[in-house]
């Protein structure tokens, strides 16, 4: 075959390539989706009644906000019940019951009576004897937000989801010309478990009322408690402490997250500020005033002069800074920032008089002097633990933790000791 | 595993024709530029291969490139191509290996903690016709069939609150990306 035959013949061929292969040219894509979903395990309300006892102790596994009471630690495990700890000795504290109460995120204490959430209900149990419960009184739908529980009913007249199944998947598709991902997250059919921690309780502010952490939603003062959601603040009646009632409820603001009492005002810390509510009327809270900050996840206390409140960035929290603010509420209807002062990533804070502690996730627990709030003077970095919560009280840090439920003994601040740590059982 | 089968396949040239001819090998580097034209976009190539010529009939040698086509990716492969006809100017041609990802941007995905390039198989095949300047240099062009495999990595987690320990849920989503290509060349072909 001569040069120019073949050169004819290839470019025939150059012509002819994209009908031949007209087949081969194409942009393909298959796709593979690995997740986790749960589907839920129901039970009849009655059955979930009759089990809210002093149960044989459980592991701690997923544990989330926590109460002080006497010698008991009160310590929720998310969504399964309340872990009941004899910290009589606190450098060895024991496991000694479990209240199985599914749903339950959130707690207080006030006396004899511990006061939980059951998903949308509101459980009064007597703890006289920690070892032998009983429960005095449920009042239901008090918390209608926690009707669904990842699209699911959570809670109704009739079942409540006592646990969830896992179920691990392998999903392959073709993604042809779909060009990107698509994230599975509108599935209506399955809940793509989030996770969802929870945190402490609010400090008390009279003596027969148990303490809790920054991170509560619920908190007692006086003859009332006080529960946050997202938007309201629903005020209980403690009046008969065995018989709550649900006396009001407001709309308290948007995204709001926790609740901390100082005296006669409560602090509202919400993703886009704090406000503050009077409760010279404990019935009837009145919002007072409120301090807008970027958009984050944020704990508060207070005290007489300052709020302290720490600002956590990330992807459901938004894109602020991670730290912390002071803020003057001297002028309580005019609050004030101070200062501000950075950190890795804060979550609960707690203040005995001019120490304050902040845990600020995987850096650690951080003490400070904070007797000149415009130079916090950091004290001690407790490295080595995902701190969560801390409530102090007693010359003791209590502290839960990824890996569990710490106590710290700082009556020498020189010299923090560990008394003991209930370790978490993954 | 792969690395293996891609030194066999650079090797496989050169070890069976270095035996059967006679002719001194010639050190023989061919660039090329040309255009890859998928279903979707037609995009820039760049390819320069380095090896032995035997008795001008033979090329076995190793070869890199940068591929722009969708996913942008510097293929490595092995060479091998035979020259045919009386005077030999019509050739063909197979480049085999493995294509790695570079530089590909990436969305910012709500709840999105990585997304990542993984590399995979590619291959060029075709035909050419090349033009004598000299006793060492080669002008050609060719038109053959490319293919790339890409492999993009996305995780989602789901979120924690703001307190507790938690359980994050992960969603991985591999997306397994094959583009199937004509390509045309345009080369140099340098022989000492």
């Amino acid at each position: 075959m001569k040069p120019n035959k073949i050169f004819r013949a290839i470019i025939i061929l150059l012509a002819a390539l994209p009908i031949g292969f007209s087949a081969c040219v194409k942009d393909q894509c298959k796709k593979t989706h690995t997740y986790t979903y749960y589907v839920p395990v129901y039970k009849t309300k009655a059955e979930v009644r009759a089990n809210i006892k002093s149960n044989p102790a459980k592991a701690l596994k997923n544990t989330g906000k926590f109460y002080i009471s006497g010698n008991y630690i009160f310590l929720n495990e998310i969504d399964k019940g309340i872990h009941v700890i004899d910290n009589s000795n606190p450098a060895q504290p024991r496991n000694v019951a479990f209240i199985d109460i599914p749903g339950n995120v959130d707690l207080a204490v006030k006396g004899n009576m511990l006061y939980a959430d059951l998903y949308t209900d509101l459980v009064a149990i007597d703890i006289s004897n920690p070892s032998n419960i009983v429960v005095r009184k449920f009042i239901d739908f008090v918390f209608p937000e926690r009707m669904y529980g990842g699209g699911f009913v959570a809670s109704n007249t009739g079942q409540v989801i006592m646990d969830w199944k896992r179920v691990d998947t392998t999903i392959t598709e073709s993604c042809d010309g779909q060009g990107g991902g698509w994230w599975g997250m509108g599935r209506t059919d399955v809940f793509f478990a989030t996770g969802n921690a929870a945190g402490g309780q609010s400090a008390a502010a009279s003596a027969p009322t148990g303490i809790g952490g920054s991170m509560a939603r619920f908190t007692i003062v006086n003859d009332y408690m006080y529960a946050v959601d997202r938007h309201t603040l629903r005020s209980v009646s403690l009046a008969n402490a065995a018989d709550p009632v649900l006396s009001n409820t407001i709309n308290a603001g948007f995204d709001i997250e926790t609740i901390y009492p100082f005296k006669n005002k409560l602090f509202l810390g919400s993703m886009g500020g704090m406000f503050i509510f009077d409760i010279a009327n404990p019935a009837s809270p009145v919002k007072q005033a409120n301090f807008a900050h970027a958009r984050a996840c944020d704990p508060v206390i207070a005290d007489d002069d300052y709020a302290f409140i720490t600002l956590k960035s990330g992807t459901t929290c938004g894109p602020t800074a991670d730290e912390l603010l002071i803020v003057n509420v001297q002028n309580i209807q005019s609050p004030s920032l101070v200062k501000t002062y950075p950190l890795t990533g804060p979550k609960g804070l707690s203040k005995d008089n001019n120490l304050l502690f902040v845990c600020d996730g995987t850096a650690g627990l951080r003490v400070y002097n904070a007797s000149d709030v415009l130079n916090l003077q950091l004290l001690k970095t407790i490295t080595g633990i995902e701190t969560y919560d801390v409530i102090t009280w007693n010359n003791r840090a209590m502290v839960v933790a990824a890996d569990g439920l710490y106590q710290y003994d700082y009556s020498d601040i020189n010299n923090i000791r560990l008394l003991s740590k209930i370790a978490v059982n993954k | 595993m792969k690395g293996k089968w891609l030194l066999i396949a650079m090797l496989f040239p050169a070890l069976s024709f270095s035996q059967e001819n006679s002719a001194k090998p010639r050190f023989n580097t061919i660039a090329s530029g040309g255009i890859i034209m998928g279903q979707s976009d037609a995009k820039p190539l760049y390819q320069l291969s380095s090896g032995l010529s035997f008795d001008d009939r033979w090329f076995t040698g190793v070869g890199v490139g940068l591929d722009y086509y969708n996913l942008t990716s510097i293929p490595l492969f092995a060479d091998f191509r035979m020259n045919f006809g009386k005077k030999r100017f019509a050739f063909v041609y197979t480049n085999t290996g493995y294509s790695f990802p570079v530089n590909n941007s990436t969305e910012i995905e709500f709840l999105k903690i990585s997304d990542k390039y993984k590399g995979g198989f590619y291959m060029d095949a075709g035909l050419g016709y090349r033009l004598r300047i000299n006793h060492s240099n080669h002008v050609s062009v060719s038109a053959g069939y490319s293919r790339k495999d890409i492999t993009e990595e996305r995780v989602f987690q789901s979120p924690c609150g703001i307190v507790g320990p938690c359980y994050p849920t992960t969603h991985t989503y591999e997306y397994h990306y094959s583009f199937g290509r004509i390509v045309a060349k345009l080369s140099w072909d340098l022989m000492w």
